[in-house]
C-alpha cells in the first residue's frame, strides 16, 4: 500500500513537473520574442554609393528577422571617430556588427577584439583577421584590363594609360590594380600615371586634369569613375577612354551615355544581402560568420539594358 | 467408543493443515507470476487512468485536428477575401490606366492631325490629371519616329524603340491594348532611372491625307503594383503574394529583388497555369496552398502563398492549451481514480482479508460490507466456510465411527467369552463322551473362525454370511441344548449378492439373549432367519418368537450409540447398523419391528449388487471414503 500511494505520489509529482513546463511554455510564446539587433556602420561615402549595399542589408534584415541599427554617412577616417561610433553601435543592443571598409590598422584591430565577442563582418573589403564579404578585387581590376585589351584587338602598343586610384588605397585597391596589371602586362600599353585622388566634384576634376593626356583612363574606385566620366562626357578628358570600377547610379548614367566605355559594378545589393544574413545565421546558430565573395557585373551601353542586366537595372530603378 | 469433542467454531486439525497445503501450492504460482499479480485496487486504478488517458488523447487530437482545419478553412477564405479585393483594385487601377489610353486615343488621336497643336495639349491634359502614376504618353509611328510625348523630354540617342517588347507586341497584336512586364524605362533622357509597364496599343494616325498607323505608349508606375504586393504580404507570418503574367514571368513580388539577384526562388509556373482556386503544391521541400486570382484584360495572376507551416503557427498557443488541460485532467483523474477504486476495492479488499485470516487458522468470520454484490459474495463464503466446517466435522465423525466399528467387528472375532463357553461345552462334551458332538461343535467353530476372517475382507457374498450364521447358531444350539429352533429360508439367487461381514452374528446373538435363549423347551422357541428382494434391494431378516420388547425401546435399539451389554460379544445393533450405512449408503441399515411377549424381527436392508472382486474392491473403498 506505502509503494503504491508512493508511486501514486511520484506520477503526480511528474505530472505537475511537465504541467509546470507547458505553462511556462504558454508564458513565454505570448511574450514578443525580442528581435536582435545588428550594427552597421558605413563611412561617409560618395551619395548613393551605399545604396545597394543597404537596400540588400535590409531585404536580409525582413527575410532574416532581425533590426538594423544603421550608422551611415559618418566620417570614420580617424580610429577614434569608428571606435566610438562602434561602441555606441554595442552599447544600443548590437549582438552583431557590419562595418564599411576601414583602412586604419587601430580599426581593425579593435573589428578583430570585437570578433571574439560577436559576429563581426567587414563589408566591401577583405582582411584575414576579420570575417569579409567582398568582391575579388583583384578579378574586378583584371576584368578592367581584359576590357581595355577586349577593344584593342589590334593591340595596345604606343597607347598611355593613367590609373586613378583612392587616396588611401587599401589592400582592396592594390588588390585591383595588380589584376589591373597582370591583365595589361604584354599588351604594350605604357602606364603614364597611377594618381591617388580622393577629391570629389570640380576638386577632384581639377586633380585628373592636372595629369598628363593619355588614350586610356582606368578608375579603381566609384569617385574618380565619375569624375572621369563627366570628364570624358564633356570632353574635358582630352579624347581619353574611360574604364573602371564603379558601383552608383551615377556611373550607370554616364556608361549609357557612353562617358564610359566599360564598369565593372559589383553587386552591392548582395554583398549588403549576405552580409546581414551571415551575420544573423551566426548569431542565431551561435558559429562564427563565414567569409562570402561577392560576385559582379561587367556593363558596356550595348548591354545595360540587356535581359541579364535586368536585375542590376531592377535595383537601381527601385 | 465414542467421537472425540469438537468445540462449535474450531476446526479440526486436518482441515486447517489441508488450508494451509492449499496456500502452499497458491504461494509457488504467485511467485512465478511476479508482479504481475496486482491488486484489485491497482488494478482498478491502471484501468480507469489507461482509458481515461486513451479517451481524452483521441479528444485532444481530434479537437487539435479540427481546430487546425478551421484555421486553416479560415485563413484560406481570409485570403480569398484579401485577394478577391486586391485584384479588384488591381483590375480598377489597370482600367484606369485603360481609360487613360482610350481617351488618349480616341478622344486625341483620331480627332486631332499628328502634326497639329491640339493633339499635345490633350495628351498633356490627360498627363496632368494623373501624373502621380503616369510616366510617359507616348506616340509612335510604325517606324518608330517619336511623333509626340508627354511630359516633354529629351529623347535618347538611339532608343530603338522598334526593337522594345511593348511596340512589338502593340504592332503584332493590333486587336488589344497590351501590358508588358516591368522594365526600366529606355526613351527619354533622366536624372533616375525608372521603372514602368508599359501599355501600348495600335492606332490610326491621321497624318494629312494618308491614313497611318502609329503606336500609343502609355507607360505608368510599377512602383504602384509592387508597393499593393509589399503591404499584401505581412510581416514574417509566412503568407505573401505575388503577380505573375500567364508565362510566369514575375510583375510584382516582394522578394523579387532577392529573386532576381539568385539569392531566392520563386516557382511560378504551375500558378501561371492553373485556373483560378487553390492549388496545393510543394516548392523547395516546403508545402504550401496557393490561391490563385486571374487579373482581366492582362492575363495577369494575383498568388497568394501560405506555406501550410503558418497555419500551425498560431495554434501553438491552442495545442499548449490542450496539452495543459490534458494533464490537468489526467491528474485530477489520478486523484479521482485513487478515492474511487479505492472505496470499490476496500470492501473486497476487507473480504480478502477475512479470507486470509481464517486461512491462517482464525474463525470463519467474514465480514459483509460494500456493496450488495460483495456483501452477498461474503455471505455466500460465510456459508460455504461454515458448510465446510460442518462436512469437515461430519467426516471426522464418519472416520471416528469407522474406527469404532472395525474395533467392534474385530473385537467379535475374538470375543473371549463366546469361544470360552464354547470350549467349554466342548470338553464337556468330550469328557461325556460326546465325541460326534464334539467333532461337530469343533467344525462349526473352525467355519465360523474361517468367515470372520475372510482374510481380511469387509465385504463377502451373502451366502458366506448365511454360513457364518448357520455355524453361529449351530455351536449356539449345542450350547442350549436345543431349547430353541433355527430355520433358515434364505432364497438361493440373493446368495451371489454383496453384504456387510458379520451382520447376522450379532443379530442372531440378540434373538437369543433377549429373545429365545431363556425359554424352555417346551416354549416352542425358534428363530427365522429369511432373506429375499425387492424393488430397491436385498434384504435379510432374523426373527425370533421370545419376549420382544415394547414399542419405544425397538425404536431406540437403533439411535443409542452406547448400550450396555448385559450378555453376548457386546457388538450392539448399532454398530451393525452403522457398519451397514457407512460401507453401502445411508439409505440400508437395519429396522426393528417388535412386539412384547410376540417377539422381534430385524431386518437387514442392502443393495443388490452382485458379489465380484470388483464390486467388493468399490463398496470397501466407498467405506474408505475414497
Amino acid at each position: 500500500m506505502a509503494s503504491e500511494k508512493r508511486r501514486f505520489l511520484l506520477v503526480e509529482l511528474l505530472l505537475a513537473a511537465v504541467l509546470s513546463f507547458l505553462l511556462l511554455g504558454l508564458v513565454l510564446d505570448r511574450r514578443q520574442k525580442p528581435q536582435k539587433v545588428i550594427g552597421v556602420v558605413i563611412h561617409q561615402s560618395a551619395e548613393g554609393s551605399w545604396r545597394g549595399f543597404l537596400s540588400g542589408a535590409r531585404a536580409a534584415a525582413a527575410d532574416e528577422d532581425v533590426v538594423l541599427s544603421v550608422t551611415e554617412n559618418v566620417n570614420l577616417a580617424q580610429a577614434s571617430d569608428f571606435e566610438k561610433t562602434v561602441q555606441d553601435a554595442v552599447s544600443s543592443g548590437a549582438a552583431a556588427l557590419i562595418a564599411k571598409p576601414v583602412t586604419d590598422g587601430a580599426s581593425l584591430e579593435l573589428l578583430q577584439t570585437l570578433s571574439g565577442r560577436m559576429p563581426v563582418i567587414l563589408a566591401g573589403a577583405s582582411d584575414a583577421s576579420v570575417c569579409s564579404v567582398t568582391p575579388d578585387n583583384y578579378a574586378m581590376g583584371y576584368s578592367v584590363g581584359e576590357e581595355i585589351r577586349a577593344d584593342y584587338e589590334s593591340g595596345l602598343s604606343g597607347k598611355t594609360l593613367g590609373i586613378l586610384l583612392p587616396e588611401k588605397s587599401s589592400g582592396d585597391t592594390r588588390q585591383a590594380l595588380l589584376g589591373l596589371q597582370d591583365a595589361l602586362d604584354g599588351s604594350g600599353v605604357k602606364i603614364l600615371y597611377e594618381v591617388k585622388n580622393s577629391l570629389t566634384n570640380t576638386e577632384g576634376a581639377d586633380a585628373v586634369q592636372r595629369q598628363q593626356w593619355v588614350d586610356i583612363v582606368a578608375a579603381l574606385d566609384d569617385n574618380n569613375l565619375g569624375i572621369a566620366g563627366d570628364l570624358s562626357l564633356t570632353r574635358n578628358l582630352h579624347g581619353a577612354v574611360v574604364y573602371g570600377i564603379g558601383k552608383s547610379e551615377k556611373n550607370l548614367h554616364l556608361l549609357e551615355k557612353k562617358a564610359l566605355r566599360a564598369v565593372v559594378f559589383p553587386d552591392e545589393f548582395t554583398m549588403g544581402y549576405k552580409s546581414v544574413q551571415e551575420a544573423a545565421r551566426a548569431l542565431g546558430r551561435g558559429r562564427r560568420p563565414a567569409p562570402q565573395t561577392i560576385p559582379y557585373k561587367v556593363l558596356r551601353p550595348s548591354t545595360l539594358f540587356a535581359e541579364e542586366n535586368d536585375s542590376l537595372m531592377y535595383l537601381m530603378s527601385r | 467408543m465414542s467421537a472425540p469433542e469438537t468445540g462449535g467454531q474450531e476446526k479440526p486439525e486436518g482441515f486447517r493443515e489441508k488450508l494451509l497445503a492449499l496456500r502452499n501450492r497458491l504461494h509457488p504460482i504467485r511467485k512465478a507470476a511476479g508482479t504481475r499479480l496486482r491488486s484489485i485496487r491497482t488494478t482498478i486504478n491502471i484501468t480507469f487512468t489507461v482509458i481515461f488517458v486513451a479517451i481524452m488523447l483521441i479528444i485532444g487530437l481530434t479537437l487539435y485536428g479540427r481546430f487546425v482545419r478551421v484555421a486553416r478553412q479560415n485563413a484560406i477564405e481570409a485570403t480569398q477575401k484579401t485577394l478577391s479585393q486586391s485584384s479588384q483594385t488591381l483590375e480598377q487601377y489597370l482600367n484606369g490606366m485603360r481609360h487613360v489610353s482610350d481617351a488618349a486615343y480616341y478622344s486625341s488621336i483620331r480627332e486631332n492631325d499628328i502634326g497639329s497643336r491640339r493633339l499635345p495639349e490633350e495628351l498633356s491634359l490627360l498627363y496632368e490629371a494623373d501624373k502621380e502614376s503616369i510616366v510617359t504618353i507616348a506616340v509612335y509611328s510604325s517606324t518608330g519616329s517619336l511623333l509626340a510625348a508627354e511630359p516633354v523630354a529629351n529623347q535618347k540617342t538611339d532608343p530603338d524603340v522598334t526593337r522594345q517588347e511593348w511596340f512589338r507586341a502593340a504592332v503584332e497584336g493590333i486587336e488589344n491594348p497590351h501590358f508588358s512586364l516591368p522594365h526600366v524605362q529606355n526613351l527619354f533622357d533622366a536624372d533616375s532611372y525608372q521603372r514602368v509597364i508599359s501599355l501600348s496599343r495600335s492606332v490610326d494616325l491621321n497624318a494629312g491625307d494618308e491614313p497611318e498607323t502609329g503606336v500609343l505608349l502609355l507607360d505608368f508606375s510599377s512602383s504602384d503594383i509592387e508597393q499593393m504586393m509589399q503591404q499584401l504580404s505581412g510581416p514574417l507570418d509566412g503568407q505573401y503574394y505575388y503577380l505573375c503574367d500567364s508565362d510566369g514571368n514575375l510583375i510584382a513580388h516582394p522578394r523579387k529583388a532577392q529573386i532576381m539577384e539568385g539569392l531566392l526562388s520563386e516557382d511560378t509556373s504551375v500558378a501561371a497555369k492553373h485556373p483560378d482556386g487553390i492549388l496545393e503544391e510543394t516548392a523547395n521541400g516546403t508545402k504550401r496552398t496557393l490561391i490563385i486570382h486571374s487579373i482581366s484584360y492582362t492575363g495577369w495572376k494575383m498568388v497568394s502563398v501560405i506555406p501550410n507551416s503558418s497555419f500551425r503557427l498560431g495554434m501553438l498557443n491552442v495545442r499548449l492549451f490542450i496539452e495543459i488541460l490534458l494533464l490537468m485532467a489526467g491528474m485530477i483523474v489520478l486523484a479521482v481514480n485513487r478515492v474511487v477504486a479505492g472505496r470499490i476495492s476496500r470492501p473486497i479488499m476487507e473480504l480478502n482479508d477475512s479470507v486470509k485470516a481464517y486461512e491462517a487458522g482464525g474463525a470463519p468470520h467474514i465480514e459483509p460490507g460494500g456493496s450488495m454484490e460483495i456483501r452477498h459474495l461474503g455471505c455466500s463464503i460465510q456459508a460455504s466456510y461454515e458448510r465446510i466446517d460442518r462436512l469437515m466435522q461430519q467426516i471426522v465423525n464418519e472416520q471416528n465411527l469407522r474406527r469404532i466399528s472395525e474395533i467392534d467387528a474385530l473385537q467379535s472375532q475374538i470375543n473371549p467369552h463366546f469361544l470360552y463357553n464354547t470350549l467349554d461345552s466342548i470338553t464337556w462334551m468330550i469328557e461325556g463322551g460326546k465325541n460326534d458332538e464334539a467333532v461337530f461343535m469343533i467344525s462349526e467353530l473352525a467355519k465360523l473362525f474361517r468367515i470372520s476372517l475372510s482374510k481380511g475382507r469387509t465385504i463377502i457374498p451373502v451366502r458366506d454370511e448365511i454360513q457364518h450364521a448357520r455355524s453361529y447358531m449351530n455351536i449356539q444350539k449345542a450350547r442350549y441344548k436345543d431349547r430353541f429352533l433355527v430355520e433358515f429360508l434364505v432364497p438361493e439367487d440373493i446368495m451371489d449378492c454383496c453384504t456387510v461381514k458379520l451382520i447376522l452374528q450379532p443379530l442372531l446373538e440378540n434373538a437369543i439373549y433377549y429373545g429365545v435363549g431363556d425359554l424352555d423347551v417346551d416354549d416352542g422357541g425358534k428363530i427365522i432367519v429369511s432373506g429375499g428382494e425387492e424393488e430397491n434391494g436385498i434384504y435379510l431378516r432374523v426373527e425370533d418368537n421370545g419376549f420382544g420388547m415394547s414399542a419405544e425401546t425397538a425404536a431406540a435399539v437403533l439411535t443409542k450409540e452406547e448400550r450396555v451389554h448385559k450378555h453376548g460379544s457386546g457388538v450392539g445393533l448399532v454398530n451393525v447398523h452403522n457398519r451397514i450405512r457407512l460401507l453401502m449408503g445411508g439409505q440400508y441399515g437395519l429396522s426393528v419391528e417388535s412386539e412384547e411377549d410376540k417377539g422381534t424381527r430385524i431386518t437387514v436392508h442392502l443393495p443388490k449388487i452382485p458379489y465380484t472382486e470388483e464390486n467388493r474392491r468399490k463398496l470397501e473403498g466407498k467405506g474408505d471414503g475414497k
